[in-house]
């Protein structure tokens, strides 16, 4: 008996074609991969000038705690309540930047999948966290600009 | 007699290899870690692109002050200048990245993946050496006063 010429192909087109995409994921180009190793350094530089900033933010609080008593008491929100507040977010977002340089160079060291999917976990942290930052820091600003003007004798 | 509709055996497509990687993949986690970062990069990037608008409003009004501003006008306008172009490429860079991401949701492909991965190497690169040249001139401003 003839073949059925009609006969569904007994080769998979899909097997056959190896598609750069995996059910899983995405091939990870040399340049993607370097571009990303790439960062690391720059990530943990910023990383460590951020701490750098806050240790001076923190010295010069200490200084402003040397000074006379009467002078303490002048602006408690601006002397202390802004500046440890402000310390805190540079501390935690430089975190996260070491974490990020921290993450790439495992994936420099180890070249797999784990160390990538760290990294970019650990990014989209750092981002989530900025952007939740400055919409706190923007409501804060359109908050005191509405009071300012509220506030202020000529408004009606 | 052959099936003459089988599917060829030859492969037509490019395969993995030939993007140069052995088997490093971006799994679905990492896929989906960067896509979820794709909203707050755009937002940043906004937001700078907004900050950029009020720095050329600025320059402008220093432009229109520039009679009375005296010798260190022209310094003051320059450093502007120079600020406001470092804020539109940081948002640009930005806004490159999150387009990027945005890319790689839809079409999987690895060279928008190696877009992306570029993009946001650009910009912390532009970060830190902004941040260096910034750092250099306040040591030069601080000492240049100090004399």
């Amino acid at each position: 008996m003839e073949q059925n010429p009609y006969a569904l192909s007994q080769v998979s087109p899909a097997s056959q074609c190896e598609n750069h995409n995996t059910s899983d994921g995405i091939v990870i180009t040399p340049n993607a991969l370097a571009a990303v190793i790439g960062t690391q350094f720059w990530v943990k530089f910023m990383g460590i000038l951020m701490f750098i900033m806050v240790v001076i933010q923190a010295l010069a609080a200490l200084f402003d705690l040397s000074e006379t008593p009467q002078d303490l008491a002048a602006s408690p929100l601006f002397d202390y309540v802004i500046p440890i507040v402000t310390m805190v977010i540079y501390t935690i977002l430089a975190v996260h930047l070491m974490q990020y340089g921290s993450a790439i160079s495992a994936l420099a060291k180890t070249r797999d999948t784990v160390n990538f999917d760290r990294a970019m976990e650990v990014q989209t942290k750092y981002w989530k966290l900025l952007g939740i930052l400055s919409m706190i820091i923007l409501a804060l600003i359109a908050f005191a600009i509405i009071k300012e003007i509220t506030s202020s004798p000529y408004y009606r | 007699m052959e099936n003459p509709y089988q599917s060829s055996l030859v492969n037509p497509t490019a395969s993995p290899s030939s993007y140069g990687s052995q088997n490093l993949e971006a799994s679905q986690t990492a896929i989906y870690n960067l896509a979820g970062a794709r909203g707050w990069v755009r937002f940043i990037s906004v937001l700078l692109f907004i900050f950029f608008g009020f720095c050329i409003i600025g320059l402008i009004g220093l432009f229109t002050m520039l009679g009375y501003m005296g010798s260190t006008g022209g310094i003051v306008v320059i450093v502007m200048i120079i600020y406001c172009v470092i804020i539109f490429l940081f948002a640009l860079r930005l806004g490159s990245y999150a387009s990027a991401i945005g890319r790689i949701s839809v079409s999987r492909n690895p060279l928008d993946l190696e877009e992306a991965m570029v993009q946001q190497m650009k910009f912390w690169r532009l970060s830190g050496i902004s941040t260096l040249v910034m750092i250099v001139l306040i040591i030069v401003a601080s000492v240049l006063s100090s004399l």
